[in-house]
């Protein structure tokens, strides 16, 4: 909300500045979010005289005009349309520096100097009007400064107030603000219009329906009015805070609204069939047009405004274009009325706009205001405007109570704050507030509190008030007791999150992080491959984009579609991995979230320049990388089975990763239809893992196993082998032939070549022998190492070539 | 006696003569087995002096003696001569270049975002805080409602929310961590002392803003937790997170789930408070919203308000880290360009 220094000023005595202004009410939680003075950069700008417009001899579209600013005549170049002669306009002179930043410069344009530039309102920087220059009116002194000319000798302070906190929604909101800040008086506007026409009783009837949504209706009734401009210091304050001149009846409405937060509404009260004012809910009604000229669909429930026959304003919202006042009007109905917030929020929620009177109304105006705000109008629309008011005025309401009793103990203040509070302290709080101490004995005070502040109601709303306005720079800084920390499986988890992370990235992956949505397109073009992408998936009904559309069953599309990005940018050698939630949809209405792990490797792993080798990302890079995220979690006892592999993964390079009978998640090499969704045209090798589940399966608690003392023995054997066999079952079982007395088994060689017999690979395997309590005898070694090559040679088919 | 002599002799002179030429330590240990070792040929040779008379035997042993005394001594000599230039041709041949770069080991990162995320969860578990999680699709009641956010509230604007296409068309995405404290307020008695980081959603998109972003809620409830607490622990924290003595400064704020609400700021870790672009010549940056929870909400998991008060805080990761590190547009999180990555 803005607001003008100023106009602030009329309702409270300060002698504060509006820096200081701005900076107490920030530290009291009415944000002001900047304060600009409106003469910056108008101080070589002032009204001057068109005394002649002339073509320009070489440019069709532009004009040669001689202006006078009281001194002296200057020829300016100008190409704007909207200019006569007579006119008086603002004139910045040569090296003025507009608001905007522009330089004004003597320049030759097609061939004529032009001494300067007459300016438009959206270069003077007070409003966005850029059309054409700005025309003054006709009895504007020339060499008058331009910042005199147009009042703009002033600040204009923009204010972020919070939802609740609807009663600083006005200048006069903000004034009380300042005055309990500071103890400053506040000033009472002065409201004085003669009443001499017919009574309003003759010209008018009201009645109130539905009271649940409107308990007050104020109203009175204007006649021989004549619709005009309004005078240039009203237009020039209602633009500075935003809202745009249309006529003195509106303009003093729009006016009221922003001075004292009540929104209020004209009706040409000729328009008005039968004479007769009925608020009700829109019940049948099903559409109506408001005066923004658009017709709009209108819920049963909408509180409308009627009058005789037709509805003819939204409440609180809009008038309709069936009563606006227009040119002609001679007799205006001015309403004052207080609605409901919910109501009002409802509605423009489902009407589907949002103006100043809804804002206001949602957040609360005050109901004892609204008689105020109509005999304020009338005080400052009888300034400048000729009209006759009927004597009296129209109040249909229920008992509108004009405060709240809410009681507080300095005890429980303290309590909250931690903060000494004096009880003589808290009532000086209460008071400049505004707020009536009706009562206090020992700790205890009574407050009547003021019905536009709709936010207290409670012990703890006074609390807040007290620490606000004594400032929270006043709150000492402590520190609470120590305790006892609770233990959680969630911290445990995060520790477990954090330890894969580090895993991960000291074996030179970089983490990612994708978002937990994924386009339905993709989700689609994915169903084929995978069952993750088979089943419903979990959709936003609000989406900002294509790519919100669903929540991702899966992290490997965020990781291919990073992958993507990167070598587009010439990144070729990615290596991500991400921990991040998946979603999907179980039964009907079910949805259930899990913890995945996954990574992605392509491209070069690294380049040894001394032997100039690359080495290349493959299957054993991700498998290896894999195993030491399970030795590094300590896991056990995972294994990885090349069967029922999703279709996103490529055949015969891809495997399930596996413990006891569950499936643990897929390592691979990307299939290459899957790769062209994302335009990558190399080998993505990636697995993914639940998460959930190895947290689990993980066995943090080991028990040390004695080293044994005696020397070890190493027999390797080399065998050829058919090439489908996979060695890992080659290894499980060598192990099985002596389990006490085979240290370990592991493959020094796998080899395969033209020279070998084409379905053959040759196999070196290298098993320790190592018994925990005595040094073991060639002979029993060698009978051990036989058993494993009758083995190799029975089970597996192996031709031992050497042992 | 006199062969057995010149025997003695040649061995002496032809080991004596090996070791000169001996050029490698295996050399020298095969010269010493052979010669002069415990197999070696004057060990052999004095085996058989057996037969002979005591005096033989005694110049003979003296003479063997002698002569495999010398050679030890030669022997170790040469040994530490071999020792020494394989020390020296060592320092020679080192043509190492020790400044080529190499990239045998690739490098590997932690995302920013999570990296503060793990720091801020450090710094508050050294303050006696546990983590605690919740669900990211959220229902209406633990995202808003039991956050004293009824229906219809003002206050839902200040989120825009992801709505989840399902029957009742009571889930949401969570707009922020808060719903957490329900959650574990609803499961334990004060005294409780939380911190509760996530993924958070909210439809917005521009260069400070993301559908997708982190955040870290934390509470304290006990007997006697004041807002002068709050003080004290968020200074706290920001000293430890920014790695300086943090100025912060809270601002009266509102949020429907605490009151008295507070904006923190902390002095610009920029300009240090001068005013700069970053700060908009404010000279501070607002980084978290705190304040004491709200008695509508201890209604909604039966606290005794009367017994117990609580503090109450969140923040924005992404903020934090973007701050830290200088990051000006917070999409850059969310490509995953490794250029990005690499350099935290």
């Amino acid at each position: 909300m803005k607001a003008l220094y100023s106009w602030i000023r009329e309702f409270v005595d300060t002698d504060l500045g509006p820096h200081d202004t701005a900076d107490r009410l920030t530290m009291a939680g009415i944000e002001t979010s900047s304060v600009r003075y409106l003469g910056n950069g108008l101080d070589s700008i002032v009204t001057a005289h068109i005394r002649s417009i002339k073509p320009h001899p070489k440019a069709e579209k532009l004009t040669l005009c001689t202006v006078n600013d009281g001194e002296r005549d200057y020829q300016i170049v100008c190409g704007a349309p909207n200019i006569s002669e007579g006119d008086r306009v603002p004139l910045a002179h040569i090296g003025a520096t507009l608001p905007g930043g522009m330089e004004i410069k003597r320049a030759k344009i097609r061939g004529y100097y032009s001494e300067g530039m007459m300016c438009s309102e959206r270069e003077l920087g007070i409003s966005d009007e850029h059309e054409g220059i700005m025309i003054l009116p006709d009895d504007t002194q020339p060499g008058k400064p331009i910042v005199e000319t147009l009042l703009l000798d002033d600040y204009l302070m923009e204010f972020d107030i919070t939802p609740n906190r609807g009663d600083c929604l006005s200048v006069c909101g903000i004034a009380r603000e300042v005055a309990a800040l500071g103890g400053f008086p506040l000033i009472k506007p002065p409201i004085f219009f003669p009443e001499e026409g017919s009574d309003i009783g003759r010209e008018v009837t009201i009645e109130i329906e539905d009271y649940d949504l409107c308990p007050r209706y104020s109203s009175r009734v204007i006649y021989d009015v004549e619709v005009s401009p309004s005078p240039l210091w009203m237009q020039r304050r209602l633009q500075l805070c935003g809202m745009r001149p249309i006529n003195n009846i509106v303009d003093i409405t729009n006016y009221l609204l922003l001075e004292l937060g009540q929104p209020m509404h004209a009706f040409d009260l000729d328009l008005i069939k039968d004479r007769r004012i009925t608020v009700k809910r829109a019940g049948d009604v099903k559409s109506f047009t408001t005066l923004d000229g658009i017709d709009r669909q209108i819920h049963e429930d909408t509180l409308l405004i009627w009058d005789g026959k037709d509805p003819v304003a939204v409440a609180g919202i809009m008038g309709g274009e069936n009563s606006e006042v227009h040119k002609g009007t001679r007799k205006v109905l001015f309403e004052s009325a207080h609605f409901n917030p919910l109501s009002v929020r409802r509605s423009r929620n489902r009407i589907g706009i949002s103006t100043e009177s809804s804002y206001r109304f949602e957040r609360g105006v005050d109901p004892a205001g609204t008689l105020l705000a109509i005999d304020r109008a009338l005080t400052i629309l009888s300034g400048f405007s000729s009209f006759t008011t009927c004597r009296g005025f129209i109040d249909e309401k229920r008992e509108i109570s004009t405060y709240t009793p809410v009681r507080i103990r300095t005890k429980n203040a303290q309590r909250i704050t931690g903060m000494k509070i004096a009880k003589k302290d808290a009532i000086r709080v209460f008071s400049n507030l505004g707020f009536e101490i009706a009562d206090g004995k020992r700790d205890e005070i009574l407050v009547h509190v003021p019905s536009f502040r709709f936010d207290i109601t409670r012990e703890i709303d006074l609390v807040e008030e007290i620490a606000r306005i004594l400032g929270y720079h006043n709150v000492p800084t402590t520190y609470p007791k120590a305790d006892i920390p609770h233990s959680s499986a969630d911290h445990e988890f995060i520790e477990f999150k954090k330890s894969a992370s580090q895993i991960l990235s000291s074996l030179g992956l970089m983490e990612s992080i994708n978002y937990s949505f994924i386009a339905e397109k993709t989700f689609n073009q994915l169903t084929e491959f995978s069952d993750d992408f088979s089943e419903l998936p979990v959709t936003i009904k609000n989406p900002i984009s294509d790519d919100t559309g669903l929540l991702r069953p899966s992290l490997l599309p965020g990781l291919l579609k990073s992958t993507s990005t990167n070598i587009a940018r010439y990144n070729r050698d990615v290596r991500l991995f991400e921990i991040g939630k998946i979603f999907k949809k179980s039964l009907k209405k079910d949805f259930f979230e899990e913890n995945r792990l996954a990574s992605i490797f392509t491209g070069n792993l690294s380049i040894d320049p001394l032997s100039g080798r690359e080495k290349k990302v493959d299957f054993y890079y991700a498998r290896n990388v894999l195993d030491k995220i399970f030795s590094g979690l300590k896991i056990d006892d995972t294994f990885i089975v090349a069967e029922k592999i999703p279709g996103i993964f490529q055949p015969g390079e891809s495997a399930a990763i596996k413990y006891e009978h569950k499936t643990l998640g897929y390592i691979g090499l990307i299939n290459a239809a899957v790769c062209d969704l994302f335009d990558i045209d190399t080998e993505v090798y990636c697995f993914e893992i639940n998460l959930d589940l190895l947290f689990q399966i993980r066995s943090p608690e080991r028990k040390y196993r004695q080293i044994s003392k005696y020397p070890p023995l190493e027999r390797d054997i080399s065998f050829l082998i058919k090439r489908e066999i996979p060695v890992g079952d080659i290894l499980a079982y060598v192990k099985r032939v002596d389990d006490s007395l085979i240290e370990s088994v592991s493959i020094f060689d796998v080899y395969r070549s033209e020279k070998l017999p084409p379905d053959k690979k040759s196999i070196g395997l290298r098993v320790v022998y190592q018994a925990d309590n005595r040094t073991l005898t060639e002979q029993e070694v060698n009978d051990i190492h036989r058993k494993i090559i009758i083995l190799i040679e029975n089970r597996f088919g192996g031709m031992v070539r050497s042992s | 006696m006199s062969d057995l002599h010149e025997t003695i002799k040649r061995i002496r002179q032809e080991a004596k003569d090996l070791i000169e030429k001996a050029e490698r330590e295996g050399d020298l240990l095969e010269i010493k087995g052979r010669y002069f070792g415990r197999k070696g040929s004057l060990s052999a040779l004095m085996k058989t002096l057996v037969s002979l008379s005591a005096d033989e035997r005694r110049k003979a042993g003296k003479s063997s003696n002698e002569a495999k005394r010398e050679l030890e001594q030669l022997f170790e000599a040469k040994l530490a001569e071999i020792k020494r230039r394989r020390k020296e041709r060592i320092g020679a041949e080192a043509a190492t270049d020790v400044t080529l770069p190499l990239n045998l080991i690739p490098t590997g990162k932690i995302h920013p975002v999570s990296e503060t995320l793990f720091h801020i969860i450090d710094v508050f578990s050294r303050l006696g805080f546990t983590v605690f999680s919740g669900p990211d699709i959220e229902t209406d009641y633990y995202n808003f409602e039991a956050l004293n956010i009824p229906p219809d509230h003002p206050a839902r604007d200040m989120q825009d929310t992801f709505y989840i296409a399902n029957l009742d068309g009571d889930l949401v995405l969570r707009t922020h961590t808060s719903p957490i404290q329900i959650r574990v307020m609803e499961r334990l008695q004060p005294p409780v002392r939380v911190i509760a980081p996530g993924t958070v959603y909210r439809c917005d998109y521009d260069i400070t803003h993301s559908p997708m972003f982190h955040q870290v809620e934390g509470f304290a409830v006990d007997r006697d937790i004041t807002f002068s607490d709050l003080k004290g622990v968020l200074t706290e924290f920001c000293t430890l997170i920014f790695n300086r003595r943090a100025t912060l400064r809270f601002r009266p704020s509102y949020f429907p789930f605490t009151e008295p609400s507070a904006e923190v700021d902390i002095e610009c870790v920029i300009c240090n408070g001068d005013g700069c672009r970053v700060c908009s010549e404010t000279g501070w940056l607002e980084i978290l919203g705190c304040g004491m929870i709200d008695p509508a909400v201890f209604e909604f998991v039966n606290y005794d308000f009367e017994h117990y008060s609580g503090f109450a805080f969140g923040m924005g990761v992404e903020r934090i880290t973007m701050l830290k590190y200088g990051i000006n547009d917070i999409r850059l999180f969310f490509e995953n360009d490794t250029r990005f990555l690499a350099q935290f």
